[in-house]
């Protein structure tokens, strides 16, 4: 009995008409299709615990009280505190945002060194604390040190760190906290920083200080406080939202000029328009 | 005429039938363990020991959260309210001193020559489990790593699947159930196993007392383990219960 080439044909016919009946095909089939989930670009998720951890974000001026909700000790999403007594549960779209904007690509996550052709690259952060200490080391007690957080309290600790190295100048970009603090400290004769406690006044009188925007739990004393709250400006902001129903402006008020809430004051205080 | 003869020389149809039959016996018996890879778990850990020695239950460690989530795997903040390392800075000095900076080579010391600090926190009797649990205090406990087990019912992010949705589950009721839905009769699934904890309905026979994790079957195309569950076989399941069945309830 030979095997000559029609018999090799039969046989491999019967061969690709068999594995049909084996799961071989439609298993392999199926396993790509899966595979094709797993690639590695595919973003997965993260299980474990959901926990949600007070802070208070340095995103926004305003410092929101926020949770940060975690899952297995990694952040998703912030939310407002409602625990927290002066922003009760208000957050900002800043610090609404804040995990987003803590993994956005457009963060710079590593040192930064300028090159001799103005441009900047990455380098790891040994190298970069290396060089820092000896610059820091060669400059001895002639170092400044300019914070642009106008109230955290990790600027004590910038300051005692010059201080060990026999400088005192230690700074702070100017902003409305300065002159606050100069007017407290010097003028009135007060000592530490100034608070202000608008969920419990009876009427706050704002000339010209957008109050809800520039500083404070400004979402939650905007969302929940009964205060009543007159602000003169002439010009709309975040501070005028509040103000509803929003009166028709008087025959001398320049455009744009929000009225007080709540509080009938005798007449629109409002500055003219340049 | 001459090829047509030696055609009928050698059988007519056999050459088929014997490519058909090989193919069968290979697609039915070689290939198919050929898809899967045997991966070890990174610690050989004993649930006999720990259930019939120590008289843990299951929900020492595999337990439902305050909000209800399960938290599946325990982690080593858990496995430390027993196997608590007071000071693994220490402990871990005392290991890079004896072994240097690859610490993990002092598991290849006989248990005399280790530092006294590591072998005192072993409090297994039996040789083969003291080497289990020094491979967990070293590898993981020490240097604070979480262990990375491998999950034999491993699902895709894409599938949700609460374990409190069917803790109460009952496999002889199951195993029972056969129900008509508009006509259409979902029959009684006879294959499933008898057992007294429902967990077994999709986990491992008899995990709950192993000795010895079986190894965990990696398909090496899709890298699921062998044993992850089926779309038709939840779909079955929830038929079988009365359950919906659509997109919706598994895939969120």
């Amino acid at each position: 009995m030979g095997f000559d080439r029609r018999a090799f044909i039969q046989l491999i016919t019967g061969g690709t008409v068999g594995i049909l009946f084996t799961p071989v095909v439609w298993k392999l089939l199926d396993d790509v299709s899966i595979w094709t989930q797993n690639w590695p670009w595919i973003p997965t998720l993260k299980y474990g615990e959901k926990l949600d951890k007070p802070a208070v974000s340095k995103i926004c001026n305003s410092g929101c009280a926020v949770n940060v909700r975690t899952v297995a000790g990694k952040p998703y999403a912030t939310e407002g505190n409602a625990d927290n007594l002066l922003s009760q549960g208000g957050i900002c779209p800043m610090c609404a945002n804040g995990v987003q904007l803590m993994r956005s690509p457009n963060r710079i996550k590593a040192p930064m060194l300028k090159g001799a052709d103005g441009q900047y690259k990455a380098i790891p952060w040994d190298e970069a604390m290396d060089m820092l200490a000896g610059k820091i080391g060669a400059a001895g007690s002639k170092v400044a040190f300019i914070s642009g957080d106008s109230t955290g309290t990790a600027n004590e600790v910038y300051s005692a760190f010059l201080r060990g190295l026999g400088s005192e100048d230690f700074f702070k970009l100017p902003g409305s906290e300065q002159a606050a603090s100069r007017a407290w400290n010097g003028l009135m004769g007060g000592t530490g920083q100034i608070g202000y406690d608008l969920p419990n006044a009876d009427l706050a009188l704002l000339v010209g200080a957008d109050a809800l925007e520039s500083w404070g739990p400004r979402s939650g004393t905007r969302r929940h406080s009964p205060i009543r709250i007159a602000w003169v400006k002439p010009r709309p902001a975040s501070t005028s939202s509040p103000v509803r129903p929003r009166p028709a402006p008087l025959p001398f008020a320049t455009s744009g000029c929000p009225w007080p809430r709540k509080v009938r004051l005798p007449s629109c205080w409002a500055l003219p328009t340049t | 005429m001459e090829e047509r003869k030696a055609s009928k020389r050698c059988g007519g149809v056999l050459p088929f039938f014997i490519g058909f039959l090989l193919s069968c016996i290979i697609g039915w018996a070689v290939i198919p363990p050929l898809f899967y890879q045997e991966v070890e778990q990174p610690l050989r850990f004993s649930h006999q020991v720990h259930v019939e020695g120590q008289g843990m239950y299951c929900d020492s460690c595999h337990y439902f959260r305050e909000d209800g989530s399960y938290a599946g795997f325990p982690s080593i903040q858990q496995c430390a309210e027993c196997h608590y390392v007071d000071d693994p800075e220490y402990v871990m000095e005392a290991i890079v001193e004896q072994v240097g900076e690859d610490y993990e080579a002092v598991l290849d010391l006989p248990e005399e020559e280790m530092p006294e600090a590591l072998v005192e926190l072993v409090m297994s009797g039996e040789e083969r489990d003291r080497k289990a649990e020094l491979d967990y205090l070293v590898k993981f406990a020490i240097p604070g790593k979480e262990i990375p087990w491998l999950n034999y019912q491993y699902q895709p992010d894409n599938v949700f699947f609460s374990h409190a949705a069917h803790q109460n589950l009952v496999i002889a009721d199951l195993k029972e159930m056969e129900i008509d839905l508009d006509g259409v009769t979902v029959s009684k699934i006879e294959e499933i196993e008898e057992s007294d904890q429902n967990c077994d309905l999709c986990h491992l026979k008899g995990i709950a007392t192993n000795d010895t994790p079986p190894p965990f079957e990696r398909n090496i195309i899709s890298g699921y383990s062998k044993m992850t569950m089926k779309m038709w076989q939840c779909e079955r399941c929830h038929a079988q219960m009365g359950q919906v069945n659509a997109c919706y309830v598994c895939h969120k």
